[in-house]
């Protein structure tokens, strides 16, 4: 498997991140399972990266926290989008979209 | 899961055991957790789910920023040549926790010793009222020498708050930020501090509004000695209005305190740039040369009112007046920033 430069990727963690908490409240482990199913196990996050973003993003308040109860009824951090995490996605949704037409012009298969 | 846990224990043994750093190590332990329970129930032996979920943990300097511990995991990094080129490529300069906590104490004493100087201008005349009920020269030169003293005290007061704030003026030109434990830090104090802002405001207005209580009270004690009733009149007011003016400078200029630190961070900025009053910034040139000057007009024109007419107990007006002129001014002719 190529393995996905980190540099690259890490300007996007939010980006992905985002995508699932427009789909409904989440926690920690569910987001980074997500993630890698979605990327077809080609892109695994790290904790510590998972962690960052959250910290870092719930300080710019684009998430929130609460804290809840999973069904086995161990406490867990979940968080929500907020309505500036949804306007901060879709100016990343643009910006990805005007990268990916500029690079693709220099990429030779 | 007994290793899993030795093995964050070890990772996060050499950090300071603030708030952030326990939720973090919480936090990490929780997502751990679920995934080391969900590769078990996968059917992965023991060894394979410890294996992948310390293999996935990731790297805690990544965390260093988010936890303010960049000044316990960078050294260790420095003396690593690998590091030093990822070191350079944070062009951010972040503001140690400690200057951050400096700062809001100097932010205090500077509130308290700029309100303690507004307090003095305005109990100033005091001396001269009593003074006055004496028929003696003598008298009433102490009493307006005591002004001009108590004045002298309160500039000086100004000057040296002013000082101390200038230590700090670095921070912002600077272009410091904060990291996010910081923030988080301060902005849990400020919330802890916002119950006390409004106890304080609210006494401050309060004490404002029954300023003229000593007044009526006075009047219906139908003293004998007229001169001397209106002189604790007038004496009262200016005590009440004093202690009230007193707590809205102190527990106002703490609050901007705590607003600095947390502005210093652009995304708060943008959105505490159109709530900041205080420095306000104006392109008509005529306007904000008017507000530059704003205040020490005010009190000059305060003070020689009140040495014209001898009015003490009604010029204090002016304050209240001129602090509702200039933000109507400010939300006038203030740039808008959005």
């Amino acid at each position: 498997m190529t393995n996905i430069s980190s540099d690259v990727i890490r300007g996007y963690n939010d980006t992905m991140i985002l995508y699932l908490l427009r789909q409904g409240p989440s926690y920690g482990y569910e987001i980074s399972k997500k993630i890698k199913e979605l990327s077809g196990e080609k892109y695994i996050i790290k904790e510590t990266t998972l962690y960052s973003a959250f910290t870092r993003m719930e300080s710019k308040e684009l998430i929130t926290s609460y804290s809840g109860e999973s069904e086995s009824g161990k406490k867990r951090t979940y968080y929500r989008i907020t309505d500036q995490g949804e306007t901060y996605y879709r100016e990343r949704v643009d910006e990805w979209n005007l990268t990916k037409d500029v690079i693709e012009k220099f990429i030779a298969v | 899961m007994e290793t899993i846990k030795n093995y964050l224990e070890t990772m996060f043994q050499n950090l300071p055991d603030t708030p952030e750093v326990q939720k973090a190590k919480a936090e990490l332990l929780s997502m751990m957790e679920d995934k080391y329970t969900e590769l078990l129930n996968e059917g992965h032996t023991e060894n394979e789910a410890i294996g992948t979920v310390i293999s996935e943990f990731g790297n805690l300097d990544e965390l260093a920023e988010d936890l303010g511990i960049v000044s316990l995991v960078r050294p260790a990094a420095a003396g690593n040549p690998l590091y030093s080129e990822e070191a350079d490529s944070f062009p951010q300069k972040f503001l140690p926790a400690e200057d951050a906590h400096n700062y809001l104490k100097m932010q205090r004493s500077h509130a308290i010793l700029t309100a303690l100087g507004v307090f003095l201008c305005i109990i100033c005349p005091i001396p001269v009222i009593f003074t006055e009920l004496t028929a003696s020269d003598m008298a009433e030169n102490i009493g307006a020498a005591c002004i001009l003293f108590l004045v002298a005290i309160a500039v000086a007061l100004f000057i040296y708050s002013s000082v101390l704030a200038s230590k700090y003026s670095y921070i912002r030109k600077e272009g410091y930020v904060l990291d996010e434990a910081t923030t988080a830090a301060i902005k849990a104090e400020q919330e802890k501090y916002n119950t006390r802002y409004a106890l304080l405001l609210s006494a401050g207005v309060i004490l404002c509004i029954l300023a003229s209580v000593p007044a009526i009270l006075l009047e219906s004690a139908n003293l004998p000695n007229e001169a001397l009733n209106d002189a604790l009149s007038g004496a009262g007011v200016l005590c009440f209005v004093a202690v009230g003016v007193f707590l809205i400078v102190f527990s106002g200029m703490q609050k901007d305190g705590y607003r600095n630190l947390l502005t210093l961070n652009g995304q708060d900025n943008d959105y505490h740039s159109r709530h900041n009053t205080r420095d306000p910034h104006v392109s008509n040139p005529t306007v904000a040369a008017i507000l530059s000057v704003y205040w020490p007009t005010i009190t000059c024109i305060y003070l020689i009112w009140s040495f014209l007419t001898f009015q003490w107990h009604f010029t204090w007006i002016i304050w209240p007046i001129a602090g509702i002129f200039r933000k109507i001014m400010v939300n006038i002719w203030a740039d808008k920033e959005n």
